[in-house]
């Protein structure tokens, strides 16, 4: 049946047996799963996603490093499908693969680099509601199907249209597990500060969504502490360590995902997002004089002030979220990847929704 | 009785054609006598004594007309015009350092 969706070129189709075990095997044998089980990108599936956006198939949004593979709609749209997102969640995953292309994130290394380097997605807007996307309780752990699917969808596409074959393509050393998925929405509503996508110059109305080549997650306890500031103390000691691949390249950004509950005990203090920036950088770091020999030490000017080394060049370059549980107990800390930039996309409202206004 | 099979969207793209593929490679040099060598190095350690080498050789074997190096601190992206522009009108040839 010919799709509304689509326009007149052939689609490229591949016959299998109607088996979710045969089609399962094809996709791990072929290099086309992450190894998880997949849903059949079946044309019904794909043209219901196309359905959602409104727009054609074969509209190319970006080419994506190291294949230089055409990421048109309907190849992005059948990675969804497999990944098991929602139609209504599919302009997020399309404006995600926008941002990969930015070529401040430096796609191609982050997908054939030996470090772990994995996206990580921040949504903002109203489209994390329409999608049900978790930003509270557990927002990077299991659980919610929207977060889980939207980013398992980017790694799908990084593999079968990016051409990040693991092994092959992909050297990372171990990898991480936030290369399968890692996404989450801010928690906007509880926060004091201005949402993520506002400080990178969008408006508040807008959804949108951000990307960043993550190196992992390390937990900050705050849970003793008294003081609020003292919880940036600690969030800039778990930064200060000589290995990480920011301070390594003297490059990149930082990720801090605050709770409601720290948010508001900073602002409390009279601390703006910036003060919170501000006094982390201060503190951050560790003495130049500690550092081994390294070979390649030409950047690391970039990151010292005085006789200390600094995680990061500037304040600005931590990136502060707030998400997750309410309570000030835990800090979430994500190091980069280095040599690569957080990209933001606007996150176009969905045919769907267009109509349903 | 015969299995009716589903059709699948193909997840997976092709490459895009490359620019370069289309243009095809340069012609390859006779000799490089008379002619200009780049080095590009990423300035791993072993990449200095390495280029100064092959640099001497290159001396010995030809009548070059220069060499030129170049060094850049970022390896994990393209790089950047003020690096790229003199070696591609200055030089006849350029040697890139690759890996560690």
């Amino acid at each position: 049946m010919a799709s509304s969706a689509r326009a007149t070129s052939p689609r490229d189709l591949l016959s299998v047996r109607p088996s979710l075990d045969a089609i399962n095997e094809r996709a791990i044998t072929e290099g086309w799963s992450d190894g998880l089980p997949i849903i059949p990108p079946t044309e019904r599936r794909v043209d219901a996603m196309l359905r959602a956006l409104g727009r054609s198939g074969e509209d190319v949004v970006a080419t994506l490093a190291p294949r230089n593979g055409q990421a048109t709609l309907e190849k992005i749209a059948a990675n969804a499908v497999m990944a098991g997102c929602r139609p209504e969640q599919f302009s997020i995953v399309v404006a995600a693969v926008e941002a990969l292309a930015d070529e401040r994130f430096n796609l191609h290394a982050v997908q054939a680099t030996t470090g772990p380097a994995g996206p990580c997605l921040i949504v903002n807007g109203p489209v994390r509601r329409s999608a049900r996307m978790n930003c509270g309780r557990g927002c990077l752990g299991p659980g919610n199907q929207a977060n889980a699917t939207i980013g398992r969808a980017i790694r799908l596409v990084l593999l079968n249209i990016g051409g990040g074959a693991p092994d092959t393509v992909d050297k990372a050393t171990h990898g991480f597990p936030g290369k399968y998925t890692f996404c989450f929405g801010e928690d906007e509503e509880n926060s004091p500060w201005p949402p993520l996508h506002v400080d990178r110059g969008l408006s508040p109305t807008d959804s949108a969504v951000t990307v960043l080549a993550a190196n992992g997650v390390m937990n900050v306890v705050t849970t003793v502490l008294t003081r609020p500031w003292d919880m940036l103390l600690w969030v800039a000691n778990a930064m200060s360590y000589m290995g990480s691949n920011n301070v390594v390249t003297a490059a990149g950004e930082w990720m801090v995902v605050l709770t409601s509950g720290h948010a508001r005990l900073l602002s409390q203090q009279g601390m703006s997002k910036a003060d919170a920036q501000r006094h982390i950088y201060d503190k951050a770091g560790f003495p130049t004089s500690q550092m081994p020999q390294m070979m390649r030490a030409h950047r690391q000017s970039r990151i010292r002030v005085g006789d200390m080394t600094k995680p990061c060049q500037r304040p600005e370059h931590i990136l502060l979220v707030v998400a997750g549980g309410a309570e000030p107990h835990h800090i979430a800390v994500v190091p980069t990847w280095g040599d690569s930039y957080a990209a933001t996309r606007r996150v176009p409202v969905p045919a769907y929704a267009v109509a349903e206004n | 009785m015969a299995t009716t099979l589903w059709n699948l969207v193909d997840p997976t793209a092709p490459p895009r054609p490359q620019k370069a593929a289309q243009r095809g490679l340069a012609p390859r040099l006779e000799s490089l006598d008379g002619k200009t060598l780049g080095f590009l190095s990423n300035m791993w350690p072993s990449v200095r004594p390495t280029f100064a080498r092959m640099r001497e050789v290159a001396a010995q074997r030809y009548s070059l007309r220069g060499a030129m190096l170049k060094e850049r601190a970022v390896t994990s992206s393209a790089a950047p015009p003020d690096i790229m522009g003199p070696l591609s009108t200055d030089c006849d040839a350029v040697i890139v350092a690759l890996g560690n």
